[in-house]
């Protein structure tokens, strides 16, 4: 490009330049998307069958906050310079534990014979796509929010998104699952975060590119 | 010609002041701030370039352009709270990342098919062509000399020449392609 129309290009992206106040913080865009989540997936339980919690409720408090620090994190990623600080890390890794840790302690307290079993029982794959399925609305939506923002390293905040959207269906899962076995929760709830969250940085490399 | 800014406290306030001001919608500031800013987009990538060895590939200017657009189009991500200098050269590193992913897959350095047939000349036993050839090489930095030398003349690998050099494959590509360069220009002339 020659110096001319350089200069050219500068007076053209200048010209007519309409307001573009800064985007409300990562936090507040955070706590809005939650809002809505929580609003689309009480809708989406009114439909599908459900019931009273039967998992340990910390374990779904774990996969509430999990989903929202995800979500806290993923928008804070999307803004060029900025990076999620070691606080997100920090709430994430101890959200993960407890949910975890939470359902190992249950499981390996237990005195029943066949509380392991759980994890033979090919059936349980059935929640592992019932909250993968839940938490695709929320996805979108948080999808939607990221790319409006600027994702520097798209397979990184990818990565953040699927964890967010994995987390929110798990926690609604909570609500139609009838099987509140520790080693039923741990696996078959638990795997939608580690295979959405592989499968988003996957995705995130592509559709977050701008 | 107008002097560029120096980097450091002042030119962040400036690029601040300015960015905030652009996104209230002052098309002034704004232009302020792009003059100021392509030149300090012209620094970093050329050095950029020129430290990833693919400054043969892909032109700076191409990346300024792309970088400025995407300042433009995203400049509603920059929070006036925080330092300009970050936000920018983020954008400036993806700008930068996303050419070079591009280009993977296509490692193919164009070479110049006259200067091939030139390159070919000693082989067919023209005396003149090779002495031709050989003052304009041994005209050529030892570098490129040696570079080109070790894969165009013995048929050696990049990566073998990188080996023997102890240079990085980038280099010996990009050592070739200068050659090339220059050995065009000395026939030419």
């Amino acid at each position: 490009m020659s110096v001319e129309s350089r200069q050219e290009l500068l007076d053209r992206l200048a010209r007519d330049l309409p307001p573009a106040p800064p985007a409300p913080s990562a936090e507040v865009r955070a706590v809005a998307w939650g809002s809505v989540s929580a609003l689309i997936l009480g809708a989406a339980l009114m439909i599908a069958p459900h019931g009273p919690l039967v998992s340990p409720w910390l374990s779904f408090a774990a996969l509430a906050g999990l989903s929202l620090v995800s979500a806290w994190a993923a928008l804070e990623s999307a803004r060029p310079g900025s990076e999620p600080s070691g606080l997100h890390q920090f709430w994430r890794w101890l959200l993960a534990a407890d949910f975890v840790g939470v359902l190992l302690w249950q499981a390996l307290a237990s005195d029943d014979p066949g509380r392991f079993a759980p994890l033979g029982e090919w059936a349980g794959l059935h929640c592992t796509v019932t909250a993968i399925g839940l938490g695709l609305l929320p996805g979108l939506a948080l999808a939607w929010l990221i790319r409006r923002e600027a994702p520097t390293e798209p397979g990184k905040t990818g990565r953040l998104l699927g964890l967010a959207m994995a987390a929110a269906g798990a926690a609604a899962l909570a609500f139609c699952c009838r099987d509140g076995r520790a080693m039923h929760v741990l696996l078959w709830h638990g795997l939608p975060l580690v295979l959405v969250a592989v499968l988003g940085w996957a995705a995130g490399r592509r559709i977050l590119r701008w | 010609m107008k002097r560029r800014m120096p980097a450091g406290p002042e030119q962040e306030l400036f690029f601040a002041s300015r960015m905030r001001k652009a996104q209230q919608g002052d098309g002034a500031a704004y232009r302020e701030l792009l003059e100021e800013v392509q030149s300090a987009l012209e620094g970093y990538f050329v050095r950029a370039l020129l430290r990833t060895g693919l400054g043969d590939r892909i032109a700076s200017e191409d990346l300024v352009q792309e970088t400025l657009l995407a300042i433009h189009a995203k400049r509603h991500t920059y929070d006036g709270e925080q330092p300009f200098g970050p936000w920018l050269f983020a954008i400036a590193r993806y700008k930068l990342i996303d050419a070079s992913r591009a280009l993977r897959g296509n490692r193919f350095i164009p070479f110049d098919e006259e200067l091939e047939s030139v390159l070919a000349a000693p082989e067919t036993g023209e005396p003149g062509a090779a002495a031709d050839v050989a003052k304009l090489l041994g005209e050529l930095p030892e570098k490129q000399r040696r570079a080109l030398e070790l894969v165009k003349l013995d048929g050696r690998s990049i990566r073998q020449a990188a080996k023997t050099t102890g240079m990085s494959e980038s280099a010996i590509k990009v050592s070739i392609h200068r050659a090339l360069k220059a050995l065009k220009r000395g026939r030419q002339e």
